[in-house]
């Protein structure tokens, strides 16, 4: 489904977020994404989310070449990934509510659907009682909800979380580690960026250990803390 | 654009609106303002074209016939004239006619006393449809003389400063409400470009998650489309309101213009307000479009 090869990602300021990484993920994958601050997981997902262009190397998502993705195309790309920003991204004239069901506003959804969908997918993530809520008054965790929330919410064959559990408290993370785990088994590939050592070992799954931007490890049902081979 | 999906763009619109308040209203009001000031021209400009009208009716072509000229050539020459282009109607003047017209015009009738009836000569009166061929149309008659034309009068001072008048007032008017459109454009764009800029990070968030450009772009242009025809309904009030009122006072407080007639006021609308509307919204749409374009990036 996913494959970067040779991947190296210089920003404008010359700092490098990735080094010539390649690797390949397969459909209906769980795969954490590990590494110290700064080792280039968020720049990661940037890439795979188009939002920034490698300078090096080529990535191919469901086998295009997404640097070859026409800008008329962009849209429907990124509607098939949902994605939870390390900074939320939320809409902050919107409430939650809005938010979230502004992700099936854009996919011309009908509105029954959106009434229907759209509590359900608010109290999955426990925040029923803020739909009303606008960004600004809710905590770091329930913004995190929210976008967690408006990323599942149409059902993208694949999942992109950055930091999904790092504004909550190790209860409220553990309910949505299963949640990803849930929506992973039902088919989606799910890719979660994470410093949560805990969550990472108790999960068991494949874990990527990024390093100053080189991939240093690549280990099926790996733990945290493992070392490189 | 379903009526579901022009929901959410309108309301997207009117939120943009009152958030950015006090640059709305300053665009609204200037909009206002400037399509005022094109109503305003507009009535003047149609209020000369008409008096023109009423003018160019009396500015005529004379041509007075040789008294030799018998039944016959006078219908030779009638109908050569006729054939002239941009001859719209031409009217005969008996010798009986010609001496009343005369005597009319003098209060002392003692001069005309005793004069032969064939004294003033049979003349056809000759109007034409369009002063600016008041020319070629006595060019021509001048080719006729043979046929028994014994003087031509014509009228071309006087049409000639008609045409220069009313030319005048087309083109002023119409580079003043070039200027400004152009005026109004730019304070929209500036609004919109506003409300752009404020929204920046919403519009990156929104590309994130895959809305397309046109759903982006849909509530700027609604909210530009929506600050024109708010502004226009103000001149559309002013004048409905107006009009009436003010050629009224203009026909009770001016002797000067006495004679002549104003257009009347659903005659003006009819044309003036799908103007005017259509001038706001699209001065709205070129203004969004605009800062849509340099700013937006979508
Ligand atoms: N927009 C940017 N401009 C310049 N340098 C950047 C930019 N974004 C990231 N970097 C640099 O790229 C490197 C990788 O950053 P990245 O955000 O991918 O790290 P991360 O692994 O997500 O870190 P964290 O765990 O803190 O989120 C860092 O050295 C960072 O300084
Ligand atoms: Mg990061």
């Amino acid at each position: 489904m996913i494959q970067f090869a040779n991947v190296t990602k210089v920003y404008d300021n010359g700092a490098r977020g990735v080094d010539n990484i390649s690797l390949k993920i397969e459909p209906g994958e769980f795969v954490f994404i590990v590494g110290t601050s700064g080792s280039g997981k968020s720049t990661m997902v940037r890439l795979l989310l188009k939002e920034i262009e490698p300078t090096l190397g080529t990535i191919i998502v469901n086998g295009e070449d997404i640097g070859a993705l026409k800008r008329k195309n962009m849209p429907e790309y990124r509607r098939r990934m949902g994605v939870v920003f390390q900074d939320f991204k939320l809409l902050r004239n919107k409430s939650v509510y809005d938010n979230v069901a502004f992700a099936m506003q854009i996919v011309r959804a009908p509105n029954k659907d959106i009434r229907r969908n759209v509590p359900q997918t608010l109290s999955l993530v426990g925040l029923a009682k803020k739909a009303r809520a606008y960004p600004n008054q809710l905590s770091g965790g329930e913004q995190q909800r929210t976008a967690l929330a408006r990323a599942i919410i149409n059902r993208p064959p694949l999942l992109l979380c950055d930091e999904p559990t790092g504004n909550l408290d190790p209860e409220t993370a553990w309910e949505i580690m299963y949640l990803l785990e849930e929506i992973n088994a039902n088919g989606t590939t799910v890719i979660v960026a994470t410093h949560a050592k805990d969550i990472v070992d108790g999960m068991r799954k494949r874990v990527i250990g990024l390093s100053d931007g080189i991939i240093a490890k690549d280990i099926e049902k790996g733990y945290y803390d493992d070392v490189s081979l | 654009m379903t009526f579901r999906r022009s929901r959410y763009f309108f309301g997207e619109a009117f939120a943009g609106i009152i958030r950015n308040r006090l640059m709305s209203v300053a665009s609204i009001l200037t909009v206002a303002s400037c399509l005022m000031i094109v109503s305003v021209f507009y009535s003047l400009v149609t209020n000369i074209d008409y008096f023109l009208q009423q003018l160019e009716e009396d500015i005529g072509i004379a041509v007075f016939i040789d008294n030799d000229v018998s039944a016959h050539g006078l219908e030779e020459l009638y109908e050569a004239i006729l054939q002239i282009d941009n001859v719209m109607s031409v009217r005969f003047v008996s010798h009986e006619e010609a001496f009343a017209i005369v005597s009319e015009q003098h209060e002392d009738q003692t001069i005309l006393e005793g004069l032969p009836p064939d004294t003033f000569n049979r003349s056809f009166n000759i109007e034409i449809g369009d002063l600016r061929y008041h020319d070629d149309v006595v060019v021509a008659l001048e080719e006729l003389w043979d046929l028994g034309i014994y003087n031509i009068r014509q009228n071309q001072t006087i049409a000639n400063m008609v045409i220069a008048i009313s030319d005048m007032i087309r083109w002023s008017s119409t580079i003043l409400i070039g200027i400004l459109a152009v005026v109004s454009i730019i304070i929209i764009t500036n609004t919109i470009r506003i409300t752009v800029n404020a929204r920046q990070n919403d519009i990156n968030i929104m590309k994130y998650i895959g809305a397309t450009d046109w759903f982006i772009r849909w509530p700027f242009v609604i909210e530009g489309i929506l600050i024109g025809v708010i502004g226009a309904l103000f001149p559309v009030g002013i004048m409905l309101f107006g009009y009436v009122r003010v050629v009224n006072w203009v026909q009770t407080n001016t002797a000067v213009i006495e004679f002549v007639r104003f257009r009347a006021a659903n005659e003006v609308f009819i044309m003036l307000f799908p103007i005017i509307i259509g001038l706001g919204a699209l001065i709205g749409t070129i203004g969004s479009g605009t800062s849509i374009r340099r700013h937006l990036h979508v």
